[in-house]
């Protein structure tokens, strides 16, 4: 009987704490998860500027896009790939043309 | 498609033949022309870069984004589609199976979402059951 009574008043002592400990755990969660996709959120709306973005082929500067796409270390801007006054096209255009 | 377009268009699907690359690597128009190979962003960089001597930026694009799940790059004029790696110019028959990305040209680059080339090179890469599944496509099958 005694031990029983122990027992109650050891429990009523320890669950006010054990609340409050779980209640803090979970506010603390929460606002963790909300902290990491508000950043998501904020960098999907505006890439970080010459940083990796998620793979490195990729890069962003300026508003321009940067791709390494043949030689490691060998960044172009997307723009430098399609040159219409290669002189190099003029031959080919002409064959083209005339075929 | 006018005379020229469908010239121009002709020419690279005949002259570039197609061969894969062991890893990634986008030529430049004049290497390609001198290789005379290359896979579906060599040709496609070609082609744009002729197309665009005769039409303005805002009509001719070099398009990256998927065919059916797989990377790929195509040409875009006034909306339509054109397949550089077609063994000649025509029609392509599943254009609801290709979704861009991203296009450019020599004036711009257009991202269809904030950072979708970042997601290009994420997506799968297998370009022998590409071009079986284009060659399906195209057989009616």
């Amino acid at each position: 009987m005694v031990k029983n009574l122990e027992w109650d008043e050891a429990y009523s002592a320890v669950m006010p704490l054990l609340g409050v400990v779980i209640g803090v755990l979970g506010v603390s969660i929460s606002l963790l998860v909300l902290t990491r996709s508000q950043a998501q959120a904020v960098g999907s709306l505006e890439p970080p500027t010459g940083v990796d973005v998620d793979v490195p082929k990729v890069r962003y500067h300026d508003s321009q896009v940067f791709v390494e796409v043949r030689n490691p270390g060998e960044w172009h801007e997307l723009r430098e790939f399609v040159r219409p006054d290669d002189p190099y096209l003029s031959h080919a255009i002409m064959g083209a043309l005339s075929g | 498609m006018d005379d020229i377009a469908y010239k121009l268009f002709d020419y690279v699907c005949k002259t570039i033949s197609y061969r894969s690359d062991n890893g990634e690597w986008w030529g430049f128009p004049a290497e390609v022309l001198s290789k005379r190979y290359g896979d579906c962003d060599d040709s496609t960089i070609l082609l744009a870069s002729m197309l665009r001597r005769y039409y303005p930026p805002d009509r001719v694009y070099a398009v990256v984004g998927s065919y059916r799940g797989y990377g790929h790059m195509w040409v875009e004029l006034d909306g339509k589609i054109l397949e550089t790696t077609y063994t000649s110019a025509h029609t392509v028959p599943d254009p609801h199976n290709y979704r861009a990305y991203a296009k450019f040209n020599d004036i711009y680059t257009v991202e269809l979402w904030p950072r979708a080339m970042s997601r290009i090179f994420q997506l799968a890469h297998n370009e022998c059951n590409k071009l079986t599944l284009m060659a399906e496509a195209v057989s009616g099958r």
